[in-house]
This record gives C-alpha cells, sequence and structure tokens, in this order.
C-alpha cells in the first residue's frame, strides 16, 4: 500500500459551496468512488470527518447521528480509512461534552470544526470546554482557518493550542492565502502542536518551501479536500509537494509520515 | 409618532458580543432586560440576541420565539423572531407559526446561522415570510466573509423586490463609503443606525441616499439615547429626522394598521 497519507477529506457534502458536492449515493458507491480516487493518486489511507454544513433541526441528536453514520462509513474500509474525526456543533453548548466522551468511546481519533459554518468563534468559551474534555481522551483537532474568515483566524487557533499544549492541533487550509500561510507559520514557530494542512494551497511549490523553511517539514501534511462523490482532476498539494525542492524524507513525511506519527497510526 | 421607534432593540443583553445565550433562561434573561422602561421612553420593537443555544434543535427554536412573543406583549409591542436557514422545511413551518403568533419579522444572521448571506435558502426563507407578513432583517457583521455587504446585496437580488433592512452596516466606516457609493443599493433595502458613532456620516449618508430607507435602531450596544445621539449630531433636516426616527420604521413595520 502507498504511504501516502491524505488528512483532509469529508464524508458528506457542503452545502452552498459551488463545486465541492457530489451527487447523493448509496455509502457503499461512495466508499468506491473514493478508494478510486485514492488509488488514482497514490493515496493509500485518509483521515475522514463530516461535512460541516449541516442541517440539525433536531439539534444534538442529529449531530449524533452524523457522527455515527461518519464511524458506520469508516467499517465499509478501515484499511484506507485509516482514521476518523467526527464534529460537535458549537451552537448546542455545553451539552456537547458528553458527546465528546461517548465518541472517544467509539475510536474517533479527534475531532473537527469549520466554524464559518458552524456559527460561533474557534475559540469561543463553548470551544475552550469541548477540547478541554478532548485533551482528557488524547483526542485531535482538526479545524479550517482562514486568516479573513469569520470565527476562524489563526490567532483564535492561538487561543486554543496555547491553552491545551498535549492537544495536536491541525490548521486546515491554512496555505490557501499568502496572509494565511504567513500567519499559521508565525503560529506555529512558537507552538509545537500546531500543524499545517496543505489542502487547496495555492502558493504552489515554492509555498511549500517557504513552510519548509519556516517550520520545518515535520509540521506540514497533504491533504485532498475530497467531497464524497466529487470528482477532482488534481491534488493541487501533491503536485506543490513533489515539484518543491524537498529531499526524499521531506517529501515522504509530508505526503504521509507526519500524519501517520501525529495520528498514532502504524505505517502501510 | 411622538415617540422614536427603535427598530432593533435587542431584548437579551449580553456578556459579550459572542455570548451564546442559554435558551431555555431566555424567558428569564428577556424579563431582567425590560425591568425597566425605555430610557428616553421609545417604541421599542424587540429583536433576538444574534447567538442562542440550539441543543434541542426547533424546539430551542420554538421556545426563543415564544418568549420574544410574550415578553412583546407584556409591554404592548412586537417582536422578531428567528428561523434556522439549514432547517429547510423545519424552519418555513416555523415562520408560519411566527406569523400566527403576530410577530413583526424575522433576524438572520448569516454568521451565527453558518452560511453565506446570499445562499439561495435564505433568500427563498425571506420570500416565504414576505408572504407571511413578516419583516426580514439581516445582520451585516463588520469585516465579515459571511455576511459581507456585497452578499446581502446579491440576496437582494435574488429576493426581488421584498423590502428588508440590514442590521449593523453602518458600524463600519468602509461599510458607510461603500453605501454612500452605491447610493444605498437596491431600493427595497433598509439600514438601521445601530452601532453608527458620528452624526456627519449620517449627513453624508443622507446626502448620498434620501433618508428615507435609514431606520432609528439602538441595537445591543449602550442603549437608546446614545444611540439617538447620532441622530442629534446630525446636521440633516428636522422632516428627514423625524422619518429616520420614527416614520419609516412605522411604514414598514405597519406599526400604526398593528396599534403599536
Amino acid at each position: 500500500m502507498s504511504a501516502r497519507f491524505d488528512i483532509h477529506q469529508h464524508f458528506g457534502k457542503l452545502i452552498g459551496v459551488p463545486g465541492s458536492a457530489g451527487a447523493s449515493a448509496a455509502v457503499e458507491d461512495d466508499r468506491d468512488t473514493r478508494i478510486a480516487f485514492l488509488d488514482q493518486f497514490g493515496i493509500g489511507q485518509c483521515a475522514l470527518m463530516p461535512g460541516h454544513s449541516y442541517a440539525a433541526p433536531r439539534g444534538i441528536a442529529d449531530v449524533r447521528a452524523i457522527n455515527d453514520g461518519l464511524h458506520a462509513y469508516r467499517t465499509l474500509a478501515p484499511d484506507r480509512f485509516a482514521a476518523v474525526f467526527g464534529t460537535l456543533d458549537p451552537r448546542h453548548g455545553l451539552a456537547n461534552v458528553a458527546e465528546v466522551e461517548r465518541l472517544a468511546a467509539m475510536g474517533f481519533r479527534g475531532l473537527s470544526w469549520h466554524h464559518r459554518f458552524q456559527g460561533l468563534p474557534m475559540d469561543h468559551p463553548v470551544m475552550f470546554a469541548i477540547v478541554e474534555a478532548m485533551t482528557a481522551h488524547g483526542m485531535a483537532a482538526f479545524i479550517h482557518c482562514y486568516a479573513n474568515g469569520d470565527f476562524e483566524s489563526p490567532w483564535r487557533l492561538r487561543r486554543l493550542a496555547e491553552r491545551f499544549p498535549d492537544t495536536q492541533f491541525f490548521a486546515f487550509d491554512a496555505m490557501t492565502t499568502p496572509e494565511n500561510m504567513e500567519q499559521f507559520c508565525a503560529v506555529a514557530e512558537v507552538l509545537g502542536n500546531v500543524h499545517i494542512d496543505l489542502t487547496s494551497t495555492l502558493l504552489g511549490s515554492r509555498g511549500v518551501e517557504r513552510a519548509v523553511r519556516r517550520v520545518g517539514a515535520e509540521r506540514l501534511l497533504f491533504g485532498s479536500n475530497y467531497y464524497s462523490m466529487s470528482r477532482i482532476g488534481r491534488v493541487v498539494a501533491i503536485d506543490a509537494v513533489e515539484r518543491a525542492e524537498l529531499d526524499d524524507a521531506q517529501r515522504a513525511a509530508i505526503l504521509g509520515g507526519n500524519a501517520r506519527r501525529l495520528l498514532g497510526l502504524d505505517g502501510p | 409618532m411622538e415617540q422614536p421607534v427603535d427598530v432593533n432593540f435587542r431584548a437579551v443583553k449580553v456578556a459579550d458580543e459572542y455570548e451564546l445565550v442559554d435558551t431555555p433562561a431566555i424567558a428569564a434573561r428577556i424579563a431582567e432586560r425590560l425591568d425597566r422602561p425605555a430610557e428616553p421612553p421609545a417604541l421599542r420593537l424587540l429583536t433576538p440576541p444574534v447567538y442562542y443555544s440550539l441543543a434541542n434543535g426547533i424546539d430551542d427554536n420554538r421556545a426563543i420565539n415564544d418568549a420574544m412573543v410574550a415578553a412583546a406583549r407584556k409591554i404592548r409591542t412586537r417582536a422578531f423572531g428567528v428561523a434556522e436557514p439549514k432547517f429547510g422545511e423545519v424552519a418555513a413551518a416555523e415562520l408560519e407559526r411566527l406569523a400566527s403568533l403576530g410577530a413583526a419579522g424575522v433576524v438572520w444572521s448569516a454568521r451565527a446561522q453558518g452560511l453565506f448571506a446570499n445562499d439561495h435558502s435564505l433568500a427563498e426563507l425571506m420570500r416565504h415570510a414576505h408572504g407571511l407578513g413578516l419583516v426580514s432583517m439581516v445582520h451585516s457583521a463588520p469585516h465579515s466573509i459571511n455576511e459581507g455587504l456585497w452578499r446581502i446585496w446579491s440576496l437582494s437580488d435574488l429576493c426581488g423586490d421584498i423590502p428588508f433592512v440590514i442590521l449593523g452596516a453602518l458600524e463600519a466606516w468602509e461599510n458607510i463609503q461603500l453605501i454612500r457609493d452605491q447610493k444605498g443599493g437596491r431600493p427595497n433595502l433598509f439600514y438601521d443606525l445601530s452601532a453608527m458613532s458620528e452624526g456627519y456620516d449620517l449627513d453624508h449618508l443622507v446626502g448620498a441616499m434620501g433618508a428615507d430607507r435609514l431606520l432609528f435602531g439602538s441595537g445591543g450596544g449602550d442603549g437608546i439615547a446614545p444611540a439617538l445621539g447620532v441622530l442629534d449630531r446630525s446636521t440633516i433636516a428636522s422632516h428627514a429626522r423625524e422619518a429616520i426616527r420614527s416614520g419609516n420604521a412605522a411604514a414598514l413595520c405597519h406599526l400604526a394598521e398593528a396599534g403599536s
């Protein structure tokens, strides 16, 4: 199996964002399409999280169902879908904390968020309570980050990461703009528990090289931002890493080694 | 009207901008807020908190609206409720219920509700609300992407000619310049004065777009008196001042017909 590990994949759709939603499908078709995508790009395994723009008219019950669905989906190909990261809706307040316990017991490696679609800032008091509960179980946090976006700024991530130095935080979409990259490199330079995802990078190989110089290759991870049933012609993060002036060890670390090490997963 | 009409009197006073109001306790929080009469006297149209807990989904949504309407009835005014755009048909049903309760309208916040303001689902629900006689008011937080003015102007394109109010847009100086430049955008758009700080900015706005689409609203800030101060410090004509102070809101929200 390939050593490549995709840190950033979604099971489900992202409502309202053009190009990110695939057609609805049976879960087996979803699995097969996703595995075909992995094989197409020589990716051995991936981590999965839900889409974060969901309808939850039943409140916490609906989010539990999303997490249960993700857990069940993983069982369809556990050798390829190596880790799952659920989500909790910050707007459900402190009632979320009990759900952390349940998800930890189910084997979730961590939790994920895209706060712009989930209605509260990344550093809201509710998030501190949730991450505190996650820390007790050694869970990691996948968090979408945009310097100029609502609720997803780097300084907000810094507040969380400083408070919980033993928790690993993965800044998703961190390399989508020069400003974003600079801000996240600045955070990662002072906080060793913040790692940078290259998903959707628009900065190319030069951006990767710059990030390696700033924070080291061991802090960078590649991801594809694949959503269920979507069709992606190229994975820009893979291209950027392949074309960057890196040695083999650095390239291997970014394309899979770092993810496995940080998530405590065995190699292929 | 003799009294000013505050089109955006926040019914819950929050500790900070992002306080997540505990929905089960919202009725008590509203009662605490309304414990004293308005100072100076004003007709306060009650608006909900921006951030509220939704652990029980639509049940919490209904509880908020019930509390808002009950509080408004008690002080002989009207209230705006909330509906969650991502709840789809469930939200549409809640709008129908809100209208049946006699609410004045509904407040939307793309940022707090987790979507882009120019989302088709929001436009659809706003059209539905309009058909039910509910006035929509849409938050526009400064420097927001989700609630950026361009998205809300795009939303107005999706909504057709239905009138709606943009709340908080005048807090940011950049927004004020943009609105001046575009002369207020489409004619169906209204703006409340909440969080606006300078009278001369109001002078410039009225000069660019007239006074007919500006509404006095205090928002969640320091209260009615400071918000009225912006109006008082401006040099606009008295008829424009009165229109902003009460006349425009009374016409938009049909207050005379409702007996408010």
